[in-house]
């Protein structure tokens, strides 16, 4: 299936309207009309409001501080006893402001590997490969490399935890220790690695802060990818575990992003799109079901091709600089373990002057809210792990 | 299904023995740094002042390499008021007030097998009425300064109140702290802080 090039996001510099667009490299001019239209466009804006009436319906209050969500969120939904009519999510518990505009540019990469800590790297590398390329700073290849490495490790430890938080829901406690436990041994190694749980601190305008000697991370996700094969196919051959997450929170929408939207056949991938993969061949990991279980299988096989693009890419040694060229009115982005990430960068005097970012789980949250109406409200919980939200993704960069 | 059994026993134990041991590892720079040279160091945070590095406002981030080196100690905590009638069991509720989500799932993580802060009796609980400690973590935002004030309102006494990680302590680089809105029994310094720090910080204000 073809995602038709969607509109994904959109803003404003001075009085004109520009969209970004899936499978387009650069900004267009648009009409607000033609993003107001959207049945997706509150999502755009960070509102998810579904009200719902009927006889006897009312609201059942979720959150914001809740034990069963790793994140503050609040969602009240919409019922007349255990299913599900429809939700409404307010995020901006936990809205934060992080003023990127102005500020020294590494003070800007500090901040935004603090957008969102747990795929940190990734905004990390979006922010320095887009400030690179605007500045024509070249990189060396192998800086490339790592950086290749290093967010392929952080897809795979999120779809590991994304997968322990499935199972944990699901009721398959010894499944999801032994997740816990594996993502654990990874993020240590990465500790001993590279000198930081979360990556924080590595990424540099030009480079990298620390060095790491890349075979070593690449022996680690050989081991770890080995042992989640081992527990998947146990899932794989839990009857209850399959019950419990088949034709769960089903959604089948073109603007949902990364593993679920792959989970529902579009096969949109932006690292085919991404100059650092340009020479990395790789298949991308597609499902029909667009249910909980096919964004699992989704994790499964996406673990498998990180992998995959690790190996390939420690292959690759050609030596010299990394300048990819820079096409005009670029939009940069990113692949992270939830989708892609798109960002309109300007600088003025050596210092980012407008910034606009449109995350994954802007409209990932917004795919949520509809497919879990007609489940019931016990499904919550594993319906949205399966979308690898993370709601500091939706604070705003001033 | 013979599977789950056959694999947990193949893994053996993984459980650490720590804090009666010593830790086995622990995340360089989410540790204080001390000095290596005399050399200037840098900070983004102003968190160093005549060599000695403030575990409020460090941010782990490593940019004070030329001159400081990672401690490696898991003592990157301040302990203002001790609770020993909780030292049989601790039960916690984890407040986000505005994280980027990595002191969330570290915090988490002294729950799962390495950790087993079970064995210590270190528990999660899903509503603040029955918690001993809040664990209350991220920059300060307007819409949470209420539900952080409920939920201490319902805590049953002697309740430990933690702030937890840098944005919680001083605002890190993101933005404000917490520090004039609650007043700590525990501080937890770290961008986040490393498992093995939460750990050690949760056994000293239980007295243990």
């Amino acid at each position: 299936m073809n995602s038709n090039q969607i509109i994904t996001g959109f803003f404003k510099k001075g009085n004109d309207y520009f969209c970004i667009r899936d499978d387009h490299r650069s900004f267009e001019p648009c009409l607000i009309e033609e993003i107001k239209n959207l049945d997706y466009f509150h999502a755009l804006e960070k509102e998810y409001k579904h009200n719902a009436t009927g006889e006897n319906v009312f609201k059942f209050n979720y959150g914001p501080s809740t034990g069963g969500m790793v994140e503050t969120v609040d969602f009240k939904i919409y019922t007349y006893g255990e299913r599900i009519l429809s939700v409404d999510i307010f995020p901006e518990f936990k809205r934060r402001e992080i003023k990127i505009t102005r500020e020294k540019l590494d003070n800007a990469l500090l901040k935004m590997e603090r957008l969102n800590g747990f795929h940190s790297f990734s905004y990390s590398t979006l922010l320095c490969s887009s400030l690179e390329r605007l500045l024509g700073i070249g990189i060396p290849d192998d800086v490339r490399i790592k950086r290749i490495l290093l967010m392929e490790t952080e897809r795979i430890i999120s779809h590991i935890f994304k997968t322990a938080r499935l199972c944990e829901a699901a009721s398959q406690n010894i499944a999801s220790y032994q997740l816990m436990a594996l993502r654990e041994k990874m993020m240590r190694s990465v500790a001993e690695i590279t000198g930081h749980r979360y990556m924080f601190g590595i990424n540099k305008i030009g480079g990298l802060y620390r060095d790491f000697e890349s075979s070593r991370l690449v022996q680690m996700a050989r081991e770890a990818v080995r042992e989640y094969s081992q527990i998947r196919d146990g899932l794989y051959f839990s009857r209850i575990f399959i019950d419990r997450i088949e034709n769960t929170c089903k959604i089948s929408v073109p603007f949902s992003r990364g593993p679920t939207m792959r989970a529902s056949g579009y096969a949109y991938d932006y690292r085919k799109m991404d100059p650092y993969y340009a020479d990395l061949d790789f298949s991308i990991v597609t499902e029909n079901g667009g249910d909980s279980l096919a964004r699992f299988q989704v994790f499964a096989g996406e673990i498998e091709t990180s992998l995959e693009i690790m190996e390939k890419a420690i292959e690759q040694k050609k030596g010299g600089d990394f300048m990819p060229e820079l096409v005009e009115n670029e939009i940069f982005g990113v692949e992270t373990p939830s989708g892609d990430a798109r960002m309109f960068l300007e600088m003025e005097d050596n210092r980012i002057s407008n910034i606009y970012l449109r995350t994954p789980s802007m409209l990932n949250l917004e795919a949520f809210a509809r497919g879990i109406c007609g489940n019931v409200k016990t499904d919550i919980p594993f319906a949205y792990e399966s979308f690898g939200i993370w709601i500091g993704e939706l604070g705003e960069l001033l | 299904m013979k599977f789950w059994p056959i694999n947990s026993l193949r893994k053996g134990i993984l459980t650490t023995k720590f804090p009666g041991g010593k830790n086995e590892t622990i995340s360089p720079w989410s540790t204080l740094p001390v000095r290596k040279n005399d050399s200037e160091p840098y900070c983004p945070v102003n968190a160093i002042n005549m060599g000695k590095v403030s575990l409020e406002k460090c941010i782990s981030c490593g940019r004070c390499t030329d001159s400081m080196e990672p401690s490696l100690r898991p003592d990157n905590f301040e302990k203002f008021r001790e609770k020993p009638l909780l030292k049989r069991s601790f039960k916690i509720f984890p407040i986000d007030s505005g994280t980027c989500g990595a002191c969330n799932t570290e915090l988490f993580s002294i729950g799962n097998p390495y950790y087993d802060a079970t064995r210590l009796g270190i528990f999660f609980v899903n509503t603040p009425k029955q918690a001993d400690a809040l664990a209350i973590m991220g920059v300060y935002g307007e819409e949470m300064e209420p539900v952080i004030k409920k939920a201490m309102d319902v805590m049953a006494q002697p309740a430990v109140i933690i702030l937890f990680g840098a944005c919680a302590l001083s605002g890190g680089i993101i933005g404000r702290g917490l520090r004039d809105l609650v007043d700590p029994d525990l501080i937890i310094g770290g961008c986040p802080p490393d498992p093995f720090v939460i750990l050690n910080a949760l056994e000293k204000v239980r007295g243990r």
